[in-house]
């Protein structure tokens, strides 16, 4: 089933679950106010996207959705949880990845142990049964080697299994960080800035293989590149300044007014 | 639209299917044929060598190494710069004094103790201070060792102040009298030995995986689900046991322990032979120390000139050849061998 | 009440000492996040360097810019050659044992070049007291006062008004962003480095007179050093200065109503208890864990 942005607004009203909610958050570093009371629902299966200036809290509003910091106040949920005080590889278990826009890879790794470092957390075996091949071993592995090959088949880097991820093309790498992701069959994804350095072509195959995986899923994106947020999003939420501007499908979001004068002098494509 | 590949295009998987999850990369020598090589050298070295002080000299080595090897589950298994393991390589001493001369028990007996106070004391510690990376964790470890002294130097009572604690019944373990260097070697090689098995194990496990994630990508790997401060406290659970192990094997070498096994010193000592070796491999070192046990004992060097030479020498390391020896002996294997994949510039 | 008072005044004139010792750390550590181990080593040099001078009668108020100077140098030869080679910043444990490994070369190299024993460094203001209040003053207690108040209150005005200055705020707040603003970061990297290190090598000319020079004399120094930037929260000169004060006055009463023999040990235990009860200190920000 292919998603296209148009499906996407029937989807959010038919959808009576929701995948992720978060209630006015407020994030206070010190003195700094990065999030002033945002609050936002992506719905089950939906693309959603957060964009907004540099500096607008935007990334500081993607770690607190996923889990890896602590609003200072407010609430988030995700799957049905309250997931706000949280550890976050509690909140990955619980069907959550997400992609990094620095250091996107376990660089000094292959590709294939990349896979294998997105995978172990579900390995059941314990020392002993890795000495002697348990048959909680064997299936822990067998399973590993299925689910690889899929998703390498999917991320199109079956040939680069054994190659070090450090030096992969820059592209190429980010479809890593997305295999390393889909390793643990999470539910929700979060992607940040995934589309950050690539070219035209890049971007291309990247909107390409987030709309093939997209079925089954919801994704949260964060991005600075408009055109990746206009082909896969079917709604989008502006940040500026902490604080919530407008949540819309992309074309109404960005005739909004106080979307364009946030923008105004940005180059953005 | 990317190309997917054909199922016929795609190579099968590696026949035994067990990922190799070492962090190493050059290349990987079969771990039987190593072990077997191991214990033949070491039989050969103990029994035919008869300059007794060599063989002494190598069994403070391998007894010393087991620190080193204890302070690189921090540094190449973490990333982290334990400053401080000291404190656990002093346990490991100070449980044997005060178990051998204040407790009149027996030298194995007093190790295990030892041991089991590190782990302790490393479960308190870890559960403080694990959540700290990077230089404030160093700090930390750095300031207990500090601490440690202070309070050896002050609690005379029980660790004899200052002059330490000297005087010891004669030690052996299993009958074999470690005042006899032989004995002594057998004994430091054979746990040497199995220490560097039991860590290889752990490299290839999930547990070791899971280490080896978050020290590439913390970030990363806590969103696939790694519990970070957990894997953190089981290897520092377990360098703080090796440390402790090291400890109380080098006592029956120093026949005394003061307040200054606490000193950083020691951490100075073992650091460069971790460095110098190269932190990924997993004997790196062992290697370190085999160079740094021997030299020095056989130049008689004033403390401060080693702890100057051997200071300057990990800052050069640092500089030149972060990966040490191992890195530079990778970067020639590869020069000589053209593996595809790991070969293409970027 | 009067060793109370007594007490609480060397406790503040303690924590001007402080306040100057960590003021240099809390722009290297506090600021750029580079954790120089080596900082202590750099304040026993400043000491030194004082000692020899004096020893060739140069006036105490002469020789103190003078040892600054030299620091400052062998500071910079460092950075160019040693730390900058390093990996800088991102919680890289390259820096950390760079740093760890030039201090204790350097201490080395103290050790063998002066030997353990204490050096007295002269000082015009060393015998002379001052009252005040009916308490006490060492009259040397008094300069270090003064001079950390002049040093740090200029130190702050030249941090925010001055071009460097803001340059130093900007790549400490944003690298990336300062870089792509034309900031020439490894510059400013330099720059405060030299300056943290400079004024490591003040302190020790500053205190050398109180506590004689002996090699490991910055090994406290480092200590309390990072207790009290952390305490005042990263980054924050305001802060380090309040968390000098607070060090200052916890060691005076520790010395005075504890114990003496200890004292060495409360650096560490309050770096510790710090850390672990309070990481965003009195004026900082919570983010020690990403480093």
């Amino acid at each position: 089933m292919h998603k296209t942005p148009a499906d996407a607004s029937t989807q959010a009203t038919a959808a009576t679950e929701f995948a992720v909610r978060a209630s006015d958050i407020h994030k206070r570093y010190g003195g700094v106010t990065a999030l002033d009371g945002v609050s936002l629902t992506v719905n089950a299966g939906e693309i959603f996207g957060i964009i907004g200036p540099n500096g607008a809290g935007k990334s500081t509003l993607f770690d607190v959705l996923c889990g890896i910091t602590k609003a200072t106040s407010g609430k988030v949920e995700v799957l049905g949880q309250d997931v706000t005080r949280m550890s976050p590889h509690l909140v990955a278990r619980s069907g959550v990845a997400r992609t990094f826009q620095r250091t996107a890879v376990f660089g000094e790794a292959t590709v294939f142990d990349n896979l294998l470092y997105g995978r172990h957390s579900s390995f059941r075996h314990s020392v002993i049964g890795r000495i002697f091949r348990s048959p909680a071993y064997r299936n822990d592995h067998g399973a590993f080697e299925a689910k690889a090959r899929e998703v390498l088949a999917v991320t199109g880097l079956g040939e680069d299994r054994g190659r070090l991820a450090s030096v992969l093309a820059y592209g190429v790498q980010r479809r890593l960080a997305v295999a390393v992701a889909l390793m643990s069959e999470p539910k929700i994804l979060f992607l940040d800035e995934p589309a950050a350095g690539m070219n035209g072509r890049e971007t291309d195959d990247f909107i390409a293989l987030i709309r093939l995986i997209a079925p089954g899923r919801t994704i949260v994106i964060v991005e600075h590149d408009m055109a990746v947020i206009k082909s896969l999003c079917g709604r989008a939420l502006v940040v500026v300044d902490g604080r919530p501007v407008v949540v819309d499908a992309p074309d109404q979001v960005f005739k909004h007014a106080e979307v364009i004068s946030a923008y105004l002098g940005a180059d953005d494509d | 639209m990317p190309d997917l590949p054909t199922e016929a295009a795609m190579t099968a998987p590696p026949a035994a299917a067990i990922p190799t999850l070492a962090g190493a990369q050059g290349s990987r020598v079969r771990p039987l044929a190593a072990l077997g090589v191991a214990i033949v050298a070491a039989v050969l070295f103990g029994t035919l060598v008869t300059n007794s002080f060599i063989v002494t000299i190598a069994g403070y080595t391998c007894a010393f190494s087991l620190f080193a090897l204890s302070i690189n589950i921090m540094l190449g298994g973490l990333g982290e710069v334990p400053l401080g393991q000291c404190v656990f390589f002093g346990i490991g001493g100070y449980g044997v004094g005060i178990g051998m001369i204040k407790f009149g028990l027996p030298f194995e007996l007093a190790a295990a103790l030892s041991m089991a106070v590190s782990v302790a004391a490393a479960a308190l510690i870890g559960a403080l201070t694990l959540r700290l990376t990077g230089a404030y964790f160093s700090i930390v470890s750095w300031g207990l060792s500090g601490v440690a002294l202070v309070a050896a130097l002050n609690l005379t009572d029980v660790t004899g102040g200052p002059l330490g604690m000297y005087g010891f019944p004669p030690i052996t373990v299993a009958s074999i009298p470690l005042a006899n260097p032989r004995g002594y070697f057998f004994v430091t090689v054979t746990v040497l030995i199995l220490a560097v098995l039991l860590l290889h194990a752990v490299r290839d496990s999930r547990f070791g995986a899971a280490m080896e994630s978050v020290r590439q990508n913390r970030h990363l790997a806590q969103s696939v689900g790694v519990d970070i401060f957990r894997q953190r406290l089981k290897a520092f659970l377990l360098s703080a046991t090796l440390a402790a192990l090291g400890g109380a094997l080098c006592v029956p070498y120093a026949q005394i322990v003061t307040p200054e096994i606490f000193s950083v010193g020691n951490t100075v000592d073992a650091l460069l032979m971790v460095l110098l070796g190269g932190s990924q491999l997993l004997v790196g070192p062992i290697i370190g120390a085999v160079i740094f046990t021997v030299i020095p004992h056989y130049l008689e060097l004033d403390p401060n000139v080693r702890i100057l030479l051997f200071s300057t020498a990990i800052v050069l390391i640092m500089i030149f050849a972060p990966g040490g020896l191992h890195q530079i002996s990778s970067a020639l294997i590869r020069r000589f061998k053209r593996k595809s994949g790991a070969q293409d510039p970027r | 009440m009067d060793l109370l008072l007594q007490t609480l005044a060397n406790g503040i004139v303690l924590g001007a000492g402080y306040a100057v010792i960590s003021v240099g750390l809390t722009l290297v550590f506090g600021i750029l996040h580079i954790a120089n181990f080596a900082h202590g080593a750099f304040f026993a040099l400043g000491a030194y360097v004082m000692f020899l001078m004096i020893s060739l009668h140069v006036p105490y108020l002469v020789a103190l810019p003078v040892a600054v100077a030299v620091v400052a140098i062998v500071g910079f030869a460092t950075e160019t050659t040693i730390v900058r080679r390093s990996l800088y910043g991102e919680g890289h444990h390259g820096s950390i044992i760079v740093t760890f490994a030039l201090g204790q070369a350097m201490v080395a190299a103290l050790l063998l070049i002066f030997g353990p024993d204490p050096h007295p460094v002269g000082s015009p203001f060393g015998q002379s007291t001052l009252s005040i209040f009916g308490l006490m003053i060492a009259g040397q207690r008094a300069f270090i006062f003064v001079i950390s108040v002049l040093v740090l209150s200029g130190f702050g005005v030249w941090l925010r008004y001055s071009t460097k200055g803001q340059q130093i705020l900007a790549v400490a707040q944003n690298p990336r962003g300062a870089l792509y603003s034309g900031i020439n970061v490894p510059m400013i990297r330099s720059v405060s480095f030299v300056l943290g290190v400079a004024a490591a090598g003040l302190a020790g000319g500053l205190l050398a007179p109180i506590v004689t020079a002996y090699p490991t004399m910055g090994h406290s120094t480092l200590i309390t050093g990072f207790t009290v930037v952390i305490l005042g929260g990263m980054g924050s000169i305001s802060g380090a200065m309040l968390g000098s004060l607070l060090m200052g006055l916890a060691n005076a009463l520790f010395e005075t109503y504890v114990s003496v023999s200890w004292t060495p040990a409360l650096g560490w235990v309050l770096v510790i208890a710090v850390l672990l009860l309070w990481p965003q200190g009195l004026r900082g920000r919570a983010e020690l864990y990403r480093h």
